[in-house]
């Protein structure tokens, strides 16, 4: 389906006779406001079921962001348009003094568990550089599967993050910790989504799910994007309601509008 | 069942089955209520069940964290303060030999008498007992053996956080699936009588909800 069949199909929703009242122009600001309400109302219900039919092109997820910053991530390192957060997991590497010898890793007074995930890094051989899993540890002395020549470790935890509020701080109880972190969104001047979020404490990476601006614009001019690649024949259909509904309160015709609400409510 | 399954349930619980994180309570308060209720519901086992708790609700205390203190032949280690029933029933289920095989005494006379009683000058035994010091700090004291380098503790203790060595995000959470029940119900019962009170949203100086005619 390419923009200007979705034309035609909106001109049959809303009623044929206008079909030339618009310009391409107005029904492409239209369908952009469309879309963009029909992503926030599908959002703010927080139907996980619906989220995976209806937003499927829309969700990135455990996209992993290495922090460089002092203590928060710049939205625009992520990798696609960043519109509403969904979930975010801190990963933290916390190094490990150690002595090997034949086989043992030995660290006096460790809190290293069986099936603890450890990295190494700096190592001259690229090879070592990876995670390993923690096979036995027995009092000051633990074991994985590498024999060690040089390079530091580090143990990875991953703690699933909080949003953090400003009329919260005060509380202990609000406080980041490691094993229960948090993020705050920051803005900017002239941004209507976050800049950055702070992150407390700074961990090593973030893993985040976050929903991205629609990532194929509507235009009902043009006649080769598929949009149905990109977006499900369904949630087309409904943002055609949702703009029969714009239709609707431009020209101030309140049937035009309890009619889309009804449909809406068919194909919901 | 680490400390978040538990926090988890409670969080479940509130929200009618659904674990989702869109709650406004914090997983520390929730932890905080679960320490709590833990010491109370062993408090009532050490009661009624003649000082007998299972031993999955103890931690033993790992002396590799410990700083020693030697103050007049005084050997103190640092030990968080115990679950206490009343004057002969608290947390404290071992305290001796490094191995386990030998019990210290413990010495619940005072200071004063100790030097003076022929039990404690004849003895050959070591003596411990448990004090807050003039800094606030919650000691492990033991007595006539001031080159003792160790000692094995095990205890039921207040806070399972404060026990040093304690990784919160893997090690199972000392308490049995009994102790668990209570907790849970105790707190989520908590937790629903907090729920019906409004929060106070507005930064208005003023403790209350939102106000009139908003």
């Amino acid at each position: 389906m390419t923009g200007q069949d979705y034309k035609s199909i909106l001109e049959n929703k809303y009623d044929k006779a206008y079909s030339s009242y618009f310009s391409d122009t107005q029904l492409n600001r239209m369908i952009k406001e469309a879309l963009y309400r029909t992503v926030d109302k599908i959002y703010s219900v927080n139907d996980s079921r619906k989220e995976a039919d209806e937003l499927y092109s829309f969700i990135i997820k455990n996209e992993e962001v290495e922090i460089t910053a002092a203590d928060r991530v710049n939205v625009d390192e992520l990798s696609e348009t960043y519109y509403h957060l969904l979930r975010m997991a801190f990963t933290f590497r916390t190094p490990i003094t150690f002595t090997y010898a034949a086989g043992v890793y030995t660290s006096v007074g460790h809190n290293l568990r069986k099936g603890d995930i450890v990295t190494v890094t700096g190592a001259t051989d690229a090879a070592h550089n990876k995670d390993y899993t923690v096979t036995k540890v027995f009092g000051d002395k633990f074991y994985f599967d590498l024999a060690y020549v040089d390079g530091d470790i580090s143990l990875v935890q991953t703690s699933e993050a909080s949003p953090k509020s400003s009329d919260n701080k005060k509380s202990i109880f609000h406080a980041g910790t490691v094993n229960s972190p948090k993020y705050e969104a920051t803005y900017d001047v002239g941004y209507f989504t976050p800049k950055s979020f702070i992150l407390d404490p700074t961990p090593y990476s973030i893993l985040v799910d976050y929903v991205l601006a629609p990532p194929v614009t509507i235009d009902v001019a043009d006649t080769s994007t598929d949009l149905e690649k990109t977006y499900s024949y369904k949630f087309l259909m409904r943002v055609a309601d949702e703009v029969v509904m714009v239709v609707g309160e431009s020209t101030r015709d309140t049937t035009e509008m309890q009619i889309a609400a009804r449909s809406v409510i068919d194909n919901p | 069942m680490i400390l978040k399954a538990i926090v988890d349930e409670i969080k479940a619980d509130i929200q009618a089955g659904v674990t989702i994180d869109d709650s406004r309570l914090d997983d520390a308060y929730i932890a905080a209520k679960v320490h709590a209720a833990r010491a109370i519901v062993i408090e009532n086992y050490l009661r009624t069940r003649i000082n007998f708790v299972s031993e999955a609700c103890t931690q033993t205390l790992d002396f590799r964290f410990l700083e020693k203190d030697l103050d007049a032949e005084v050997v103190s280690f640092d030990c968080p303060s115990v679950i206490t029933a009343d004057i002969s029933s608290d947390g404290f289920v071992y305290v001796g030999r490094i191995d386990g095989m030998k019990p210290f005494k413990r010495n619940r006379l005072g200071y004063f008498t100790l030097g003076q009683h022929s039990y404690y000058k004849n003895s050959n035994n070591i003596f411990w007992d448990f004090s807050v010091n003039a800094q606030g700090y919650e000691k492990l004291n033991f007595y006539k053996n001031k080159r003792l380098e160790g000692a094995r503790v095990k205890a039921m203790f207040n806070n399972p956080l404060d026990v040093p060595g304690f990784r919160v995000d893997v090690d199972n959470y000392p308490v049995d699936q009994n102790v668990k029940s209570g907790i849970v119900e105790m707190v989520t019962l908590d937790m629903f009588k907090k729920l019906r009170g409004e929060p106070d949203r507005v930064s208005d100086g003023n403790d209350k909800p939102l106000p009139p005619n908003k």
